[in-house]
């Protein structure tokens, strides 16, 4: 497992899990940047070696960079909205040209 | 220090029946791993993405499962977790399934293979028993009938 949300995944232990310090719902980084995606999976994929027990958590050595959105101070606000309701293709078509 | 998740969602949830985590009934564990240059790798995914003409989820109890094509321009993917931190993963779903980052580590030589599906179901939950009786053993038949030898899960 990859995860961001430390604090569940002590709870619910998982055989092997990493832990990577980005916002929920940006587990491999911002969106369209593949390169950043592709460190994130490639070093997720490296740890597994090193577990040796179950329920261990390895963490990652990246931090989420300023500028990023969300930032950590809106991150709280952004958990405390409403659900989403289902998006439709045509605004996801939209929302992926944005 | 990492964000601490759980007070916000039971601040979210007051009034309702607080969020209740629960351990698996048993500990999975295979002493081995394979080598990255030889493992076939399947992507699980929480986010509750499918192609559009897939059956829609049913959050929060859905325990179905929907493949995936695991080349990422053969599809579009829609979303049906509602969750608010949903509006990037809608805009690129590869931030929480990296079907693109696998392909291209696969290309590089970093990983043997890459299964030809992935799998993605519906994170949060509460039907912890439809998870383990119904979710893991189904995903579990198709990744061994695809021959994979080692599932990343992205939990969402």
């Amino acid at each position: 497992m990859i995860g961001t949300v430390r604090d569940i995944m002590v709870e619910v232990r998982s055989p092997r899990a990493v832990f990577v310090d980005y916002p929920a719902g940006r587990t491999f980084g911002p969106p369209k940047d593949r390169e950043h995606h592709e460190r994130i999976l490639a070093a997720a994929l490296r740890e597994l070696p090193f577990f040796s027990e179950w329920g261990q958590i390895r963490n990652l050595p990246f931090e989420w960079e300023p500028g990023n959105q969300p930032s950590w101070q809106t991150l709280r606000e952004e958990l405390l909205r409403p659900p989403l309701s289902g998006a439709s293709v045509e605004e996801l078509i939209r929302l992926r040209k944005s | 220090m990492p964000f601490d998740y759980l007070p916000v969602f039971a601040e979210k949830a007051a009034g309702k029946p607080a969020r209740k985590l629960v351990h698996p009934s048993q500990k999975a564990w295979h002493p081995l791993v394979p080598d990255l240059a030889s493992a076939r790798i399947a992507l699980l995914t929480s986010s509750a993405v499918r192609i559009p003409d897939q059956p829609r989820f049913v959050p929060p109890e859905d325990t179905s499962y929907r493949p995936i094509p695991a080349e990422p321009d053969s599809t579009d993917l829609v979303m049906d977790h509602r969750s608010p931190l949903g509006l990037n993963p809608r805009q690129d779903p590869e931030v929480v399934f990296p079907r693109a980052a696998l392909m291209s580590l696969v290309r590089r030589g970093l990983i043997g293979s890459y299964a030809p599906t992935h799998f993605s179901f519906v994170g949060g939950t509460r039907n912890h028993h439809g998870v383990e009786q119904e979710l893991a053993p189904g995903m579990a038949g198709e990744l061994k009938k695809e021959n994979v030898n080692l599932a990343l899960l992205v939990p969402f």
